[in-house]
C-alpha cells in the first residue's frame, strides 16, 4: 500500500433494517430478529438482527427455513419510510463533516474528509470517528450503532469497517495492511465474488496477500484481461479508483409474485402497477426511455424475457403501459417473479415533431396532471384501472441507489 | 399466540386517541407522547419513545411514533392536518 493520507471514511450501518425495527421497537431488542418484505411463509430474509445471525439465521434463507432452524426468530415486515428516515438523517450528519459524501446504498456512504473544514481535519481520527457514532445514537437512537472503517481509498475504507462488527472502528494503513490481508480470505475483500475468485485461482492467487503481491501485468492480462486489472492493482495499493458517479442507465422495479395461482390477467395487472411505478420515477427526473425490457422467472426458475427498442422516447404511463401489456402478451402463468425495466435513459424528448402531435401533447399533459394529484393526494391516487388492486405490489426497500429516495 | 411470535396487527387500527404530550427542543424530536388514553378508557404511560419518523400521504406529513409502555410497542400517528392522533399498531404483549 503506498503511503497516502487516511482520508477516506466508511460509515456502514449495522443490520440496519433489523437495528432500525429494535431501536423503534424496544420488545424486540435482544431478541433475534428478522425482516421480510411480507409476513408470508415464504418470504426471503433481507435483514437479520445479529442475535438471529448468531443462531444461524442468514439473509437471502426463506422464512420457512429461519423458522426451522429456531422457533425463537421474531418477524418484522419491512417499512421502508422508516429506513429512508434514518437514512438521510445519517447524510445529513455525515454531510457536516464533509463536503463530500457519496451514500452507496440505504445504509452506508464514505466521506471524503480530504476536503472537510481545517477544524474537522484536525481532529484525530478516533475522535471524529466516536462523534459521528455518538450522533448517531443521539439524533436517531440509542439502540443504534454503525461500523466506520478509514483507509486511503473506498476499498479498503470499506474492508476496514467490515473487520470488526457491530460498532466496529478500523483503519487500514500501509503499517498493518499486510497483517489483516493475512487474516482473510478472498471472498472478504468488497468486490471479489465466486466468479472474481474462480479467476483468481486459475492464476494461483488463493489468498488476499497472494493477491496484494500479484504484479500489474498478470491482472490486467490473465485474470481481468481489461483495464480492471490495472484498477484492482491500483485499488489495493490504496489508491483512488471508485470515486467515478454513473448516469441513470436503467429504471426498473421488480415484484416476487404473492401466489403461485395468479393467472396471466391477474400478473398482467402487477406487471402494469410495476410499469407505472417505473415511469413515475423516469418523470421525476424528467426523463425518457427508449427500450422496455419486460421479464420474469417461472417456479423452475426458468428466465423468460422480452424487450424493444422504440423509434421515439417515451415517458407517459399511458405509452409505457401499451408496450409494457403487448411485450407480456406471450408469457406463460404462473410466473415467481416479474419486473420491468426502462432503459436507453435520455434527458430529452423526440427530436422530431410528431405527425400526431396534438395527442402526443395530450397524453403529456394528461400525464403531468395525474402526477401532479398524486403528488398531492399521495401514490396511486389515480391509477391505470387495469392495476386495480395490486396494492401488494407496494414500493419497498430500495436496494443499491439511493437516486430516488 | 404462540410464545414466541411477537406482532403487530397486520392492518393498521387508527383508532383515535388522546394523547398527553410535552413539546420540547430535543434532538430526538420536539414532541414528545408521554401517555394515551384508548376510546375503551384504557390508559398507557409511555416509558420510552423508539423512533419518531415522518411518512408522507402526498404532501400531507405524518408523524409515526413507535413508543412502548415496557410491556408492549405502539405505534401512534399524528396527522399534521387534522392535529388528530391514532393509535395504528399494537404488538402482542410480550412476557
Amino acid at each position: 500500500m503506498y503511503n497516502l493520507p487516511l482520508k477516506t471514511m466508511y460509515v456502514d450501518l449495522n443490520s440496519c433494517f433489523a437495528t432500525i425495527e429494535q431501536q423503534a421497537r424496544p420488545m424486540l431488542r435482544g431478541r433475534p430478529v428478522a425482516i421480510t418484505n411480507r409476513l408470508t411463509p415464504n418470504a426471503c430474509i433481507v435483514a437479520a438482527s445479529y442475535e438471529a445471525k448468531a443462531l444461524g439465521v442468514k439473509v437471502g434463507m426463506r422464512r420457512m427455513e429461519a423458522e426451522s432452524i429456531t422457533k425463537d426468530i421474531i418477524f418484522a415486515e419491512t417499512e421502508p419510510d422508516k429506513y429512508i428516515f434514518v437514512h438521510k438523517k445519517l447524510r445529513k450528519i455525515m454531510e457536516e463533516y464533509s463536503p463530500d459524501v457519496t451514500m452507496k446504498s440505504i445504509d452506508e456512504g464514505v466521506l471524503n474528509l480530504a476536503l472537510s473544514p481545517e477544524n474537522i481535519q484536525n481532529k484525530p481520527n478516533p475522535e471524529l470517528v466516536a462523534e459521528i457514532k455518538s450522533r448517531l445514537r443521539n439524533e436517531v437512537g440509542s439502540y443504534m450503532s454503525c461500523n466506520i472503517g478509514i483507509s486511503s481509498n473506498r476499498f479498503l475504507a470499506k474492508l476496514a469497517a467490515e473487520l470488526h462488527k457491530p460498532d466496529g472502528y478500523d483503519e487500514i494503513t500501509p503499517a498493518n495492511q499486510r497483517e489483516i490481508f493475512g487474516k482473510l480470505k478472498l471472498q472478504d475483500l468488497p468486490g471479489i465474488n465466486v466468479r472474481m475468485e474462480a479467476r483468481l485461482n486459475a492464476v494461483g492467487i488463493r489468498t488476499p496477500l497472494q493477491f496484494l503481491d500479484a504484479d500489474e501485468e498478470t491482472l490486467v492480462k490473465m485474470v481481468c484481461k481489461s483495464i480492471d486489472g490495472h484498477k484492482w492493482y491500483q485499488r489495493l495499493r490504496g489508491l483512488e479508483v471508485d470515486d467515478w458517479v454513473s448516469d441513470i442507465k436503467s429504471i426498473g422495479r421488480q415484484y416476487v409474485l404473492e401466489s403461485n395461482r395468479l393467472t396471466h390477467q391477474e400478473i398482467e395487472a402487477r406487471v402494469i402497477h410495476l410499469a407505472e411505478d417505473a415511469g413515475m420515477r423516469l418523470r421525476s427526473r424528467n426523463l425518457y426511455a427508449r427500450g422496455i425490457y419486460v421479464w420474469a422467472v417461472t417456479y423452475d426458475d426458468l428466465p423468460i424475457h422480452k424487450n424493444i427498442l422504440l423509434k421515439d422516447p417515451i415517458h407517459t404511463d399511458a405509452d409505457i403501459i401499451r408496450v409494457a401489456r403487448k411485450l407480456f402478451e406471450e408469457f406463460p402463468a404462473p410466473l415467481r417473479i416479474v419486473g420491468v425495466t426502462l432503459y436507453k435513459i435520455q434527458d430529452s424528448p423526440q427530436a422530431q415533431l410528431s405527425l400526431d402531435q396534438d395527442k402526443v401533447e395530450h397524453n403529456n399533459r394528461l400525464c403531468q396532471a395525474t402526477d401532479t394529484i398524486n403528488r398531492r393526494f399521495g401514490d396511486r391516487t389515480i391509477f391505470c384501472a387495469d392495476s386495480f388492486g395490486t396494492e401488494l405490489v407496494k414500493v419497498k426497500i430500495p436496494f443499491g441507489s439511493t437516486r430516488f429516495l | 399466540m404462540n410464545q414466541n411470535s411477537y406482532s403487530y396487527n397486520e392492518e393498521p387500527l387508527h383508532e383515535p386517541i388522546d394523547v398527553d404530550a410535552t413539546f420540547s427542543r430535543d434532538l430526538l424530536g420536539h414532541c414528545r407522547p408521554i401517555a394515551f388514553r384508548t376510546q375503551s378508557g384504557r390508559e398507557v404511560q409511555i416509558t420510552e419513545i423508539g423512533l419518531v419518523h415522518p411518512k408522507y400521504d402526498g404532501l400531507k406529513t405524518i408523524f409515526a411514533f413507535d413508543v412502548t409502555d415496557g410491556a408492549t410497542d405502539y405505534r401512534l400517528t399524528l396527522d399534521t392536518e387534522s392535529l388528530n392522533w391514532y393509535l395504528d399498531f399494537e404488538g402482542d404483549r410480550y412476557v
